[in-house]
């Protein structure tokens, strides 16, 4: 593919999905920092796959290449002993909320980022997008079941995780 | 907490508003990157793309590590010349080390004592493993790479791997450091290290690298970390039982006055953690390392490597299918005897280690031989009860990549 093609069809999809990019991107980092860097992954997965974005699954190529970056980006900031600086924390933004009610968003948001992929997917769509389980079936392309499945197994598997993080 | 608080703050989640400043900074850097992909000139072979970004937050003075500013943030796009900064930084590192006469390096790894230098086990303890490279005043190089059950010495003529306590294998000339998947002993090339990690970047998929700076006490560091992913299969049996057969990063640490190597530390993703499986603890530089490093001291029974050859009545062995020669491996060893033994073991003789340990064993079931796509032999699963009394099921390795062309025991003992 030409570089002029491929940079006319990433720019398509930059321009399509921007508001999808700031909506997921945001819900998931809460952060900043890390959500510039989750945006910045994000972008390049998106340049690096752009042959496979040119086409009717691009919505889903997209959605996993986001949720890829989230997971690197959180990799990245937590810090390889696996605890929250506190600095990392947007504490400012909400200086009348509880320090540990923040601190439990942020534990949620970092338990999502290593979610297999369809259980990260799924509690995405249905949470933070608040997708019915009708749109979340045809996104996955499965059950209605499946899809509450999904869901299902990704509040048990934050449940364990969320644990682990205690 | 239970499902019920989590589907609240997920819905909280999930209704928040966005900040006004968060549309922006999306916006910005959604089109910093779109400006950069425009503005080369080399279509197809730029190509790596720097990101300065500025930290918008005031706050990350919490820990002893300061990211004073998120600095460069490089992907390779492709496999092509990587430009600017990133391989300043690397060759400055690489003329830092250029007049390096040794290398002292300690370190710990996931493994087993007197296992295969490059084995792996996300929960096995860790194992101190310690490294020296030195050249003299005459420009020999030696090197010495030595973990409690196994040492690896090269003393500038020849190449000893030593498996304590008397097993050996005996190259009569200089190999170079990573020979005998010693694959922590390549650390001491710090030179070509650095080079070697930008040439895989730029030629080999799946691989991406990122540069920043970071202050820890005062001073500043570089670290250079490398993402790498396996193509060995999740259900692959060598799956993570080596360090290159996994999900794994590697992040450097250099100094960014002395540009020298500082440390390295190698995680590998699972499905929940990154598990920490190698760390360097220390590295000096042009210190003295004593003659006695590089001299190896063996014990008289001596038992050493000997590569199989080829029998008076060979094709019976070689037309042995794996399953059988697991059995007649195995059977040899329950009978004691020690001359079909060595038809499968790759030795001059058999150890008294060896005689003691599978002597007069007992057979409880031979499985259906499996392969991995990282290994031209085969794995034979086994149960036997020793003479001790203990039940051992494990995977035997056998391969015939040898001049006789028939099975040998490769491992899984």
């Amino acid at each position: 593919m030409k570089q002029s093609e491929r940079l006319e069809i990433f720019e398509k999809l930059r321009a399509e999905y921007s508001v999808f990019l700031l909506s997921v991107l945001w819900r998931l980092t809460g952060d900043r920092e890390l959500f510039t860097e989750a945006m910045q992954y994000t972008l390049m997965g998106m340049w690096e796959h752009i042959e496979k974005l040119n086409g009717r699954k691009a919505g889903a190529y997209i959605y996993r290449i986001a949720l890829t970056a989230n997971s690197r980006a959180w990799r990245n900031r937590i810090g390889r002993n696996g605890k929250f600086a506190r600095s990392q924390i947007d504490i400012d933004q909400d200086p009348g909320e509880k320090l540990d009610r923040v601190e439990l968003t942020a534990k949620v948001r970092k338990a999502i980022s290593r979610l297999p992929d369809k259980q990260g997917r799924a509690i995405v769509m249905r949470y933070l997008e608040q997708h019915d389980y009708e749109t979340i079936s045809e996104k996955l392309c499965c059950t209605k079941t499946s899809a509450r499945s999904h869901v299902s197994k990704a509040l048990a598997a934050l449940k364990d995780k969320l644990a682990t993080f205690a | 907490m239970g499902k019920e608080n989590i589907e609240e703050i997920l819905k909280n989640i999930g209704s928040e508003e966005i900040p006004a400043d968060v549309h922006k900074i999306a916006q910005e850097t959604s089109n910093n990157f779109s400006s950069s992909l425009k503005q080369t000139r080399q279509p197809k072979r730029l190509i790596v793309w720097e990101y300065i970004m500025k930290s918008r937050i005031t706050k990350l003075a919490a820990a002893a590590v300061i990211i004073i500013a998120v600095l460069i943030s490089m992907n390779i796009l492709d496999k092509t010349i990587p430009t600017a900064s990133a391989t300043v930084v690397l060759q400055n590192a690489v003329n830092a080390v250029s007049d390096l006469w040794s290398v002292h390096m300690k370190a710990r790894m996931r493994t087993l004592p007197s296992d295969n230098f490059s084995n792996i086990g996300l929960n096995y303890d860790f194992v101190d493993i310690e490294m020296w490279k030195g050249t003299n005043e005459n420009g020999l190089v030696q090197w010495r790479v030595e973990k409690p059950g196994r040492v690896l010495l090269m003393d500038g003529q020849s190449t000893i791997m030593l498996i304590r306590p008397n097993y050996g294998v005996l190259e009569e000339r200089p190999l170079p450091l990573g020979c005998f998947d010693s694959w922590s002993g390549r650390l001491l090339n710090v030179q070509g290290l650095l080079d070697d990690e930008l040439q895989k970047a730029k030629n080999i998929p799946d691989r991406a690298i990122s540069l920043w700076r970071e202050k820890v006490e005062e001073r500043d560091k570089i670290v250079l970390e490398v993402d790498i992913t396996t193509d060995v299969p999740e259900d692959d049996y060598l799956r993570n039982k080596f360090i290159q057969d996994s999900d794994h990063v590697k992040v450097y640490r250099f100094d960014a006055q002395t540009e020298l190597l500082e440390g390295l530390q190698v995680y590998v993703h699972t499905a929940g953690e990154d598990v920490l499986i190698f760390e360097v603890t220390d590295i000096e530089y042009n210190i003295e390392i004593d003659d006695g490093v590089f001299a190896l001291e063996l014990p008289e029974n001596m038992v050493w490597h000997k590569e199989p050859e080829i029998l008076p009545d060979n094709e019976k062995y070689g037309q042995m299918e794996p399953k059988e020669v697991a059995q007649a491996f195995f059977q040899a060893c329950a009978d004691e005897d020690w001359d079909e033994f060595l038809k499968f073991w790759m030795a001059s003789e058999a150890e008294q280690r060896i005689k003691d340990y599978l002597g007069g064993l007992e057979i409880i079931s031979i499985g259906e031989p499996f392969k991995s796509s990282q290994y031209s032999g085969w794995f034979i699963p086994y149960e036997i009860k020793l003479r001790s009394g203990d039940i051992k099921k494990y995977n035997l390795a056998i391969r015939n990549d040898n001049p006789a062309h028939r099975y040998n025991v490769d491992g899984g003992i």
